[in-house]
């Protein structure tokens, strides 16, 4: 017992060493480091479609932004919230009156080609982005100049105020206004960047057309001191590349993505979802980027009456639509809101959407004089659910008079006959989120479909106009109550995409744009 | 046989005139527009009908037609609208995977397709004879992207051995490259194969009730020298006819099998550019689809010299 008692001691501390061997062995094994961020890899993204270009500028497509967000920042970002935080900018300052802006821009930025920026490369950027994108060509209706002051500061002068200006900067989502290379933008002229240097975290680095472009980092990289906040603050390469892989069969991305080919996969069908739910080998990440929307052609035709629009919209029970067009509950939302869960999400007009009243239907028809015209709805199979919901519908409007003549086509058939008011009375699109409420291209009276209206006008200006959030909220909200009794379309409710990654991808904020800066690989 | 080549390149040059009218004139009344394709769903009206200027799309056919025929003429296929870079080069980049696709699924065909034909008409009317029939008719019924789906499903998910999509270029990494092309080749492959082995079967059965084979029986030759130089010989005038057809077709693209593997090859480069209406594209790989079926209907006509001494071009 005696000796017991003398070795007792000794082989605890035996256990205790041993123990925090384990532990400190335990720290280093991968699981372990993997919840530190670490360098290195290659992060295979497998994205829907091959971008028509990386001109961040130069087309409203998707994709192009999503790649173009990593290789060119904004003079603004948006944080979590869906407000404007400086980026490029150090700090800014509005005149007493709204009308002048002036930004200081930080001093150690620098493009992929070397070279610092200077206010003459955001005074040309910010100068094309207003020619070229729609979005721009909105904002600049409101802009009277924008110049240089010495080679850090830019001034904004504005015609009047324009309260959305700073989120119009900070847009990540299409036609961003990124910032390039002054004399990038005086080689593109009138037609496209051919040479994508930006001041991202990643720099361009190869373009195989329908295989891959090859994203690198950016080794001179300024990266902002404060914390990562939504797309701004803080942004580290922590892969050494990024490469973006175009697969457009679907099924294709999910297999690819399961079997360790991509480590994330883009729009992938929300079927898929229940079959990956509990599967510790992948994420699963959803996120609201829009609605679906049927477009009434309000230049000529049946639906010019807003009587026969009415009906339509009271016809339409939007339950079994959605289900139909995304399948798992999870992933729609039935909502009347014009815009997305956030600062501007309002409920108005719930009592117009979704009314499932064909009895209100059938009067509104006989009010309207109806005479059994074929309505000429254009949809395409090219997004499955917006073929889903046409079909699903019609069943829906047949029931009480309608006539219904469901046109099928592919995508850019139909994207060019809805620019063209005598061959359409509905076409099916989709709208995704924007940054805020003016920034909507589809409330435009010349967009297809031409709402022409007076009152929406005024409140779209008077949105613009005005600065004080509670004073805009309630002038969109009354915009949003004129949308649901005028019904210049039906939108049937809100959708979220799925996105999938592999476990081994750690860091990655979902936001609506999926980014991959501050995102690591962990070892496999 | 000179004047039979030179003929056959004379023809080559009337029938791209055809196709590039025909496919030319098709995609002017088709509808459909690349600018609205290029700049988004949001794009304004005012953006798209700049961007339809800029590409020459607003003026007449028979302008635009006499532009690229210009062009042509002097080697150019013009500039891709979608992909901003020379069609010549879009053709170059696909051709790789396609020739490699088409190298691979050929020898799967015509490894195992002559071999089963053979057997099959040799055992005629045997339980091998039927077996190898009933193989035949799935093979030749079943529709490669179902095939290549299910092979993906064995042995890129189950079984995890081979990749289930993409193309790895050949001096990127050899072995790799064999690896991601091992099952659509093996899809497309098999699918052939079966119609191949039906082929042959019946070449091998015709000729094999001939009476010089009886004849070289009775002399006592070896079956085998009865069967591979007197009967597949002549049969192989069929054979050669249908393994052309299969290669033309494969050299143009498999469209299906590539789109399903994500392989960027001619064929996935066709669908895309129809869908994206890359109108210089499209003209593009339809001359050369003209071209390369020409060339290989010149090359089988040739070969037939070779295996029939019957066969003889005035």
């Amino acid at each position: 017992m005696k000796c017991r008692r003398h070795e007792t001691p000794r082989s605890w501390i035996r256990v205790l060493v041993i123990a925090a061997v384990l532990i400190a062995v335990g720290a280093l094994t991968p699981a372990g480091l993997a919840q530190a961020p670490v360098r290195g890899g290659v992060l295979r993204w497998g994205v829907e479609a091959e971008p028509p270009t990386l001109d961040p500028h130069w087309t409203t497509v998707s994709v192009t932004a999503q790649i173009a967000n990593h290789i060119f920042e904004t003079l603004f970002t948006l944080d979590k919230d869906g407000n404007p935080l400086p980026h490029l900018v150090d700090r800014f300052t509005v005149s007493p009156d709204g009308r002048v802006y002036t930004l200081d821009l930080r001093r150690d930025v620098r493009f992929h080609n070397g070279r610092l920026m200077t206010s003459e490369d955001v005074v040309a950027s910010i100068s094309r982005w207003g020619r070229v994108t729609a979005a721009g060509k909105t904002v600049f209706t409101s802009v009277r100049s924008v110049e240089a002051e010495g080679a850090n500061r830019v001034i904004i002068r504005l015609t009047e105020r324009y309260g959305p200006l700073l989120i119009a900067l900070a847009n990540p989502f299409r036609s961003i206004p990124a910032v390039m290379p002054a004399e990038i933008v005086r080689e593109a002229g009138e037609g496209q960047v051919q040479r994508f240097i930006g001041s991202g975290p990643f720099q361009f680095t190869e373009r195989i057309p329908d295989r891959h472009i090859r994203l690198t980092r950016f080794a001179n990289y300024a990266a902002r001191s404060d914390s990562p906040n939504g797309y701004g603050g803080r942004r580290v390469a922590y892969v050494d590349e990024i490469r973006i892989i175009p697969v457009p069969e679907q099924p294709t991305r999910v297999s690819g993505l399961e079997t360790g080919l991509y480590d994330f996969a883009n729009d992938v069908n929300p079927d898929m979802y229940p079959r990956f739910r509990a599967n510790p080998n992948f994420q699963i990440f959803m996120a609201h980027v829009g609605w679906p929307i049927a477009m009434f052609n309000k230049k000529e035709g049946l639906f010019t009456d807003r009587t026969m629009r009415q009906a339509f919209l009271a016809a339409l029970n939007m339950e079994p639509l959605m289900r139909v067009a995304f399948g798992q509950p999870a992933f729609y939302r039935l909502t009347p809101s014009l815009m997305p869960q956030g600062a501007w999400y309002s409920e108005v007009g719930k009592e117009q959407y979704n009314q499932a009243n064909p009895e209100r239907a059938r009067t509104l028809l006989r009010q309207a004089g109806y005479t059994g015209k074929p309505v000429r709805w254009i949809t395409t199979q090219a997004y499955e659910w917006m073929y889903r919901i046409a079909a699903g519908a019609r069943p829906q409007l047949e029931a009480v008079g309608f006539a219904l003549d469901l046109q099928v086509l592919d995508w850019a058939t139909l994207a060019q006959r809805r620019a063209n008011p005598a061959l359409w009375d509905v076409f099916s699109t989709g709208v995704v989120n924007a940054a805020e409420p003016t920034d909507d291209v589809y409330f435009s009276a010349n967009w297809p479909g031409w709402w022409v209206d007076e009152r929406k006008e005024g409140l779209l200006k008077q949105l613009g106009q005005t600065l004080d959030y509670r004073q805009r909220y309630k002038l969109w909200e009354d915009f949003q109550k004129h949308w649901w009794q005028e019904v210049p379309a039906i939108n049937f409710g809100h959708y979220s995409t799925m996105r999938m990654g592999a476990s081994r991808v750690r860091g990655y904020a979902n936001l609506r744009m999926p980014f991959f800066w501050n995102v690591w690989l962990a070892a496999r | 046989m000179v004047e039979l080549i030179a003929r056959r390149l004379l023809s080559l040059v009337i029938v791209m005139s055809v196709v590039g009218v025909i496919v030319f004139t098709l995609m002017y009344v088709a509808p459909g527009d690349p600018a609205v394709v290029m700049l988004g769903p949001e794009a304004s009206p005012d953006d798209v009908a700049r961007l339809r200027r800029q590409l020459g799309l607003e003026q007449p056919l028979v302008v635009q037609l006499g532009r690229w025929a210009f062009r042509v003429v002097q080697g150019e296929l013009g500039e891709s609208i979608f992909l901003n870079q020379p069609v010549t080069k879009s053709i170059a980049q696909r051709a790789e995977p396609t020739l490699a696709l088409t190298l691979l699924s050929l020898v799967v065909a015509v490894g195992l397709g002559v071999p089963f034909g053979i057997i099959s008409a040799v055992r005629a009317g045997t339980a091998v004879d039927q077996a190898f029939a009933t193989l035949a008719v799935f093979g030749v019924s079943m529709p490669e992207f179902w095939l290549g789906i299910n092979l993906m499903l064995l042995f890129g998910q189950y079984l995890g051995v081979l990749p289930v999509a993409g193309y790895i270029p050949l001096l990127e990494n050899p072995l790799q490259w064999l690896r991601s092309l091992v099952l659509p080749a093996l899809a497309i492959g098999l699918v052939q194969s079966a119609l191949i082995a039906r082929i042959t079967r019946s070449a091998m059965l015709d000729v094999l009730s001939q009476d010089y084979i009886r004849t070289a029986r009775a002399k006592g030759l070896l079956e085998r020298v009865v069967v591979y130089r007197h009967a597949l010989r002549n049969a192989l005038v069929q054979v050669v006819t249908v393994i052309g057809v299969v290669l033309a077709v494969l050299l143009s693209g498999a469209v299906v099998v590539e789109t399903v593997f994500n392989i960027p090859g001619l064929g996935r480069l066709l669908v895309t550019s129809v869908l994206r209406r890359d109108y210089p594209v499209i003209q593009g790989v339809a001359l050369l689809v003209s071209v390369i079926y020409v060339l290989v209907s010149l090359v089988i006509d040739v070969l037939y010299v070779y295996l029939s001494p019957k066969v003889k071009y005035l």
